[in-house]
């Protein structure tokens, strides 16, 4: 600091005492304000027009600037930082998924305390590891503010302690006078939730009195029964496939099939890639032994009456009606036997249009080749195919090498009778019924008429459902991200839920709901301690308890014992007696209910990702439909439903339930049979959910649970149309080069350039000058300089792909991709960055339109027509960052640019809206935001973003984007600057796997793979240099970033 | 003085004298309107403000209240911004190509083509401003100097282009037309009685005062700017051309698209031509002037540019079938067979055949046939671009992306809405501007009058 000081006047450095006093003043001369302020005196005031001009001036600006509304922007800092949140860093915890019959182990992403984005968790055993699109969708379902926000009592809202006091002293009355009292509850694998029943049962259950038969069948007298609390019931239950194992091995368990060792797998209607049991588990087995490159490739036969994802990768598929799936399975048993040189049970088929008997014969054969290296599962709900399909297996060996029973997928129980339950409410026998994890006034019309009967109603639900409104009680329980819970999916692997977040609202783990009414005041938390405690860490001291415990809550798994396989579940089943009780009563129209992929039981419908991802073979979001072949449309429904020409309405009565459907064309639908989804016509629910009809009262009820085929069908056109929302209008390749196919003989024996037969030739044309040349030689512009650094890139595993739509809603999640609702979709205009184009093979193909001669313009009319049984491939398409980009060329404000990194760039806030990127596009993967979706009032409900709670899921590393832009996949960009970021920071190059993308990340079968591909020791380099990688649409010049790998068949030849 | 065969066609009818011409084209300014006049204006502003308004919710609630869906991201708008840029046409091929001709009879349809030219452009330009997804930003389309950095526009975007070349089309087309009008705002001037009438010519006649050196001026302006904008002619068709023949979309990637452009902007600005001074000769009792020998010149025009429109499209087909490559072949098979086979249909229907029977001189001689013809055109020519754009688009490479186009109200009112914008405009100028040339005309009255033309026996 320099001590020089500057005067401004003379009389300033003399300081002057005049120049001090008006120095000290802050203004030099006298401001009348008072005067003019002060009402008594105000006509004495003299002030002047200039003062005047000056108060109007403040004034107005005064006003003026008060008028100006500053945001308020109410975010709170922390006032002491917790240790481990660190703004702009995200925090995963271990956590687990189990609802509706799916189980995940999961990690869970939150940023800044919220839980954003769920993704699978590899420290469980990575054959099981992975998640569906329910799974990874479900985290926005947490701020659901239609959730219950506490508890209520018939509606109005009431204290924890009052409701838990009334409570006790009612169920203590029917206690006391020896009533009954039902937990309607979902499936659980918890050890914990099965320990608060036996707790609740030790208070609650009753006695019933049994008569006792001796051997001689002569009645030796009662004898007192515990009956359970607990009724267990699923919307969708797999009672025939328990029931089966119950009988033929004397456990009712569903065991691990191994699908990775299984060389010809038969799997009579059941979906195993999608909905069927542990669908996750199997894909990933699957699809392993799914890669031609490998020593040996499975052979996958498919019988089925819809067609499913199962059915759309297999490389044999027979369409039967499902009252034949009882003959398939006995006369691919007949076979086997014939082939083990036994007699076998025999059948035949009602109806064959499509060489059943043929495929059954070679499936056969290539089992017994595969003796004890095969599978074969079945989707029926009795247990007499069942245990048919329990004799095929045993004959050909599997159990203990492709089907353990000592390990058995527990996610999924017996369920208990609900004839049984209903007919004991409507006597009057059940005094009080609590709902668990359930919602059976939906998904069982019986039950429904008769809940009014009992007298005390309490629903555990976390948000209002069917049962709940109906409640005297509702005591909401923790969504499961706010929530303590320990699972074992399979015996002897173990997983824990925890918390990734304070619960939002008043709620409470049902669990201790249960055992706060029978006295028991410990926190659940601790109830599952002690369950651990006194189980999996017993013998154990306390420290080493404590640290077991620790780290199974850090890796959200703990491995048991390993099993032995037990010799005591021997196969003694009666195959003969079985398939001679397997009924098949025909009908003229037969019906198949199904589960999607997306909405599963209904539990989930109010998630709008999953209501707007379409269903993996129809396409068809927002709605349930009745499915047929389009044989079976012809001259009556409209085929081609799209915007302009809507779906017919059918008036369809399925065991004597009456249900107005749309109709939609399947192909691969049996002829004569229809299928329908259930989950759908939810009414007590948020906006998304409310959509389509629910079609669980059409279900018959057999042996006390309900089966999910039925021959008493009838359909009537309802003479009405209605819209559906397809994001796919059209259906065939056209006998493009689009997804590339093969079989695996070709494959194996061929090479891929070879001049007649090559399966994959490099794409060359001829220049100005005639000479043949690479594609990538034909260029226009300059190659953008992306042989240094990072280039990054993309490849797509056809044959791994199942078309099962996780990295659909991933992808949506992690870049907050707008939900437009089915009104948009109808009109062409889903926003999603990445989707899976699905194609049905075509009778008609170029070269039969040579050979048949019916004219080019007749051709391609036929082409457009899928086969009524076709082929099926799946593709999933996102942006592919062409290093010579059509959209960059033609954007007038350089909105979209290549970066040096290969990545075609979007800067939304450049972008003014031409959409001359999009139509320049030959892959139409550019998204344009024809609304502003976060607050025009068309999307209210819908898109989560509209919403104050919704939008905490909103992933904040990526931006919302406003009205008017385009968008697109971005690679997941923001996921690429972190993964460099890590690296950097650990001072070492970016490792392979470092960076992965978020559709990558939720691929379970590794089918898309994400990297550098200037790393020459990455995965994604090395498909690139597979001999089955092609680029889609390369011919255009485009050099693609994505590449996609030839889909190879293990059959003859390719439909 | 310029001698005229006898044989040739009289290019004004009647013993028209000099202040005859004066009157007749004067008429209309000076006088009331009728109210016929009355009639077709208050239609027009009404279509006018549905169009606003559709417009204006357009730009409130976004894009997505058209029929516009992830495939087809360009239908009605940029039909509607082609049609009207190529209607915007003839009125400058007209004035300045044939001046340069020295086409003498371009005289009498000159002014309201050109006119018609400038409205046209303004309602082309209308469409590029209002498909943009975000039009408070459409001034970044400019290059100007800005503060974001370094940012600049993007040179090799056909729509950049598009850009300049309908700017300096516009421009020029403006100025082009306002220094041909000075002789004759002068006229009214001199004629105007009111104070505010005259006032106002006053502004809008610059000064003239026919000297002979203005005159010698006035011909050298109008020669140079003649020069100037007859390259424009070609380029500013070419250019919009080029926003589909430099995509990759098949259907619209092929070389051909320029002059098959410009062939067609100038088949449909004269068919516009024809529609619009059919109707105002007999509105403002023209028929002296705009003789059966304009229009059956024009119709000449229209069935040459007509057949060269058709050629071009049997072009592109035999292009589709000979490149060999399979996206291309099917988009043309596609576009005469698909699910817009009628589309196809409509623009060959209107645009090839029909104006074929122009070739017979009775049937181009005759107004009704000639006006019938016209109208045709015009909707041929509005197909031809929702072919080319919508045909295309809709099924490109991946089947999966295939899909219809449907427009809502919307589209279809600001359509509609243009046309009323049009009209209004149109209207307003019949009624104030001189709608011929009409101190042009008098250069010609001794050459090809009728009157004058009988004194030479």
């Amino acid at each position: 600091m320099s001590d020089k000081k500057y005067w401004n006047s003379v009389d300033h450095l003399e300081e002057e005492p005049l120049f001090v006093e008006e120095a000290q003043k802050e203004f030099s001369e006298a401001v009348p304000v008072e005067d003019f302020l002060s009402k008594s005196n105000l006509s004495d005031t003299s002030a002047s027009r200039r003062d005047f001009l000056k108060f109007m001036g403040f004034s107005i600006g005064a006003a003026t600037l008060a008028a100006c509304e500053t945001p308020v922007v109410k975010s709170i800092p922390y006032v002491v930082k917790p240790e481990e949140v660190t703004p702009g860093v995200a925090n995963w915890y271990a956590s687990s998924f189990s609802k509706g019959g799916t189980f995940s182990s999961i990690l869970v992403k939150t940023r800044e305390g919220r839980p954003i984005f769920i993704k699978a968790n590899d420290a469980y055993p990575e054959a099981m590891s992975g998640v569906t699109a329910r799974v990874n969708a479900s985290v926005i379902e947490l701020y659901d503010d239609n959730r219950y926000q506490g508890p209520q009592k018939a509606g109005t809202t009431i204290g924890w302690s009052d409701v838990d006091t009334e409570i006790s002293k009612k169920l203590a009355a029917i206690k006391e006078k020896g009533g009954t009292v039902k937990v309607v509850a979902e499936s659980t694998s918890s050890p914990s939730t099965l320990a608060t029943f036996a707790k609740f049962d030790e208070m609650f259950s009753t006695e019933t009195e049994v008569e006792v038969y001796g051997e001689d069948a002569l009645l030796k007298g009662t004898e007192m029964v515990k009956d359970s609390c607990v009724v267990t019931f699923d919307p969708i239950n797999y009672n025939g496939v328990l029931s089966a194992n119950k009988a033929d091995f004397g456990k009712a368990v569903i065991p691990t099939y191994d699908f990775s060792k299984a060389k010809t797998i038969v799997s009579i209607d059941a979906d195993f890639l999608g909905d069927w049991l542990d669908g996750v588990t199997y894909s990933k087995g699957y699809t392993q032994r799914r890669k031609p490159e490998g020593a040996w490739m499975s052979k996958h036969y498919q019988f089925e009456t819809m067609m499913s994802m199962a059915g759309a990768n297999a490389d044999v598929r027979g369409a039967i009606k499902p009252s034949d799936v009882g003959n398939v399975a006995k006369m691919l048993h007949g076979a086997v036997a014939k082939l083990a040189g036994s007699a076998g049970a025999s059948g035949s088929l009602s109806d064959d249009d499509n060489n059943i008997a043929a495929k059954v014969n070679d499936a056969a054969k290539d089992l017994w080749a595969a003796k004890g290296k095969c599978l074969v599962v079945c989707g029926s709900n009795d247990a007499n195919i069942q245990q048919v399909v329990n004799g095929i297996n045993n004959l050909l060996g599997n159990y203990n090498n492709t089907i353990r029973l000592e390990r058995a997928y527990n996610v999924v129980q017996m369920n208990d009778s609900m004839v049984d339950l209903t007919k004991n409410m409507n006597s009057g026998i059940v005094d009080a019924v609590i709902f668990m994890d359930s919602n059976p006034v939906y998904s069982n019309a019986a039950f429904a008429a008769a809940v009014s009967k009992v007298g005390l109603k309490i629903s555990l639900a976390d948000r209002p459902d069917e049962s709940s409104v109906l409640c005297d009680y509702v005591c909401p329980s923790h969504f499961f991200l706010e929530a303590w819970n320990d699972y074992q999916p399979y015996t002897g692997v173990f997983t824990m839920q925890q918390p990734a977040i304070r619960p939002l609202f008043k709620t409470r783990a049902a669990q201790e709901s249960l055992l706060r009414w029978c006295g028991v005041n410990t926190s659940y938390y601790d109830f599952i301690k002690e369950t651990w405690t006194s189980t999996a860490f017993a013998g154990a001291d306390a420290l080493t308890a404590t640290n077991k415990w620790n780290s199974a809550v850090q890796s959200g798994v703990y491995m048991g014992a390993k099993m032995a396989p037990e010799a005591d579940l021997a196969y003694s089943g009666d195959t003969g007696a079985a398939a001679g009780n397997i009924k098949s009563t025909t009908g003229e129209w037969e019906v198949k209910f199904y589960a999607k992929q997306s909405i599963g039981n209904g539990a989930q419908a109010n998630n709008p990702h999953l209501q707007e991802m379409p269903d993996p073979i129809s396409k068809v979001s927002w709605d349930n439909y009745v499915t047929m072949n389009p044989s079976d449309m012809e001259g009556k429904y409209e085929i081609r439903t799209a915007q302009a020409t809507p779906a017919n309405v059918v008036s369809v009565t399925v065991n004597g339930h009456t249900m107005e459907l749309p109709v939609v064309a399947l192909p691969g639908q049996k002829r004569g049979t229809i299928g329908i989804a259930l989950g759908y016509g939810r009414t007590e629910t948020g906006t998304a959910g409310k959509v389509g009809v629910n079609a669980y009262p059409a279900l018959e009820m057999k042996d006390g649970v309900a089966v999910y085929s039925s021959s008493k069908v009838s359909i009537a056109d309802a003479g009405k149309t209605y819209q559906i929302a397809s994001v796919q209008t059209h259906h065939t390749m056209m006998d493009r080069k689009i997804v590339n196919e093969t079989t695996l003989s070709t494959f194996k024996a061929v090479d891929k350039n070879d001049d007649v037969n090559g399966w994959n030739k490099d794409s060359k044309l001829a220049d100005a000058f005639g000479k043949v040349r690479p594609i990538k030689e034909l260029n226009l512009w300059a190659d953008h300089a992306i042989e240094k650094g990072h280039r990054w890139g993309m490849s797509i595993d056809l044959n791994s792909c199942t078309g099962c739509g996780a990295c659909v809603t991933a992808c949506h999640i992690e870049n907050n991709v707008p939900v437009v609702g089915k009104d948009e979709i109808r009109r062409t205009r889903s926003m999603f960055w990445l989707r899976i184009d699905r194609y049905f093979s075509s009778d008609m193909t170029k070269e039969k339109g040579k050979t048949d001669d019916v004219g080019v313009v007749s051709m391609y009319k036929q082409m457009e027509n899928p086969s009524d049984y076709p082929q099926v491939v799946f593709q999933p398409v996102m942006c592919q960052h062409c290093n010579h980009a059509p959209c960059e060329t033609v954007c007038p404000v350089a909105a979209t640019t290549h970066s040096e990194e290969g990545l075609n760039q979007m800067t939304y806030n450049r972008c003014v809206g031409t959409r001359y990127c999009a139509n320049n596009c030959p892959y139409k993967v550019r998204r344009f935001n024809w609304f502003n979706y976060n607050k025009d009032s068309k999307f209210t409900g819908i898109n989560p973003a509209q919403n104050e709670l919704q939008r905490m899921v909103l992933n904040p590393d990526v931006v919302v984007r406003s009205r008017g832009v385009i968008e697109k996949c971005s690679f997941c960009v923001q996921k690429i600057q972190s993964g460099k970021l890590t690296a950097k920071k650990a001072g070492r190059p970016v490792k392979d796997g470092d960076v992965v993308s978020a559709c990558s990340e939720a691929c379970p079968t590794n089918a898309i793979q994400f990297g550098d591909l200037n790393d020459s020791k990455s995965s994604v380099r090395a498909n690139f240099d597979d001999d089955r990688s092609y680029f889609m649409a390369e011919e255009v010049g485009t050099q693609p970033n994505v590449a996609y790998m030839t889909k190879v068949r293990n059959t003859e030849n390719l439909a | 003085m310029h001698q005229e065969s006898e044989i040739r066609y009289p290019l004004i009818l009647g013993d028209k004298t000099y202040h005859q011409i004066t009157e007749d084209v004067c008429a209309p300014v000076e006088g009331r309107a009728n109210k016929l006049w009355y009639a077709a204006f208050t239609i027009s502003v009404v279509v006018a403000l549905w169009g606003l308004g559709c417009i204006m919710y357009t730009i409130g609630r976004g894009i997505g209240v058209w029929g516009l869906n992830t495939t087809v991201d360009w239908a009605w708008d940029i039909t509607n911004f082609v049609w009207w840029v190529g209607i915007g046409h003839a009125g400058t091929l007209i004035s300045a190509v044939l001046l340069l001709f020295r086409q003498k009879w371009r005289m009498a349809i000159n002014r309201s083509a050109e006119a018609m030219t400038i409205f046209a452009v303004m309602m082309a330009a209308l469409f590029p401003g209002i498909h943009m997804g975000r039009i408070w930003m459409a001034y970044w389309v400019l290059p100007l100097p800005n503060q974001f950095g370094s940012l600049w526009v993007n040179f090799n975007s056909p729509l950049l282009w598009d850009v300049f070349a309908i700017s300096t089309y516009f421009s020029v087309s403006l100025v082009f037309w306002y220094i041909g009008l000075i002789p004759d705002f002068a006229t009214i001037r001199d004629r105007a009685t009111r104070i505010i009438p005259k006032t106002i010519y006053s502004v809008l006649a610059f000064g003239w005062s026919g000297k002979a050196k203005q005159w010698i001026r006035f011909e050298e302006v109008s020669l140079v700017l003649a020069g100037l904008a007859t390259p424009l002619v070609f380029s500013v068709h070419s250019i919009v051309s080029m926003d589909f023949a430099t995509s990759v979309v098949p259907g619209w990637h092929t070389t051909i698209f320029p002059p098959y452009f410009v062939a067609g902007a100038i088949f449909s600005g004269f068919a516009m031509v024809q529609t619009l001074l059919i109707i105002a000769r007999k509105v403002v009792s023209l028929e002296s002037y705009i003789t059966r020998k304009h229009i059956e010149s024009m119709n000449i025009v229209i069935v040459i540019t007509g057949s060269m429109v058709g050629i071009a499209y049997l072009t592109e087909l035999f292009i589709a079938w000979y490149s060999g490559v399979e996206f291309e072949q099917y988009a043309f098979l596609n576009r005469a067979t698909g699910p817009y086979w009628w589309a196809y249909a409509m623009m060959m229907t209107c645009n090839v055949v029909t104006p074929l029977i122009f070739f017979v001189e009775k049937v181009r001689k005759s107004i009704v046939i000639s006006f019938i013809i016209s109208i045709f055109v015009n909707i041929g020519m509005w197909f031809e671009r929702f072919v080319i754009i919508v045909t295309s688009l809709h099924r490109d490479f991946i089947p999966s992306n295939w899909t219809m186009f449907h427009p809502t109200f919307v589209d279809i009112g600001i359509f509609i809405g243009t046309i009323g914008i049009f009209f209004v405009l149109f209207l307003l100028y019949a009624r104030t501007f001189p709608v011929l040339a009409l101190n042009e005309l008098k250069s010609i009255l001794k050459s090809s009058g009728d009157n004058y033309k009988k004194q030479q026996h």
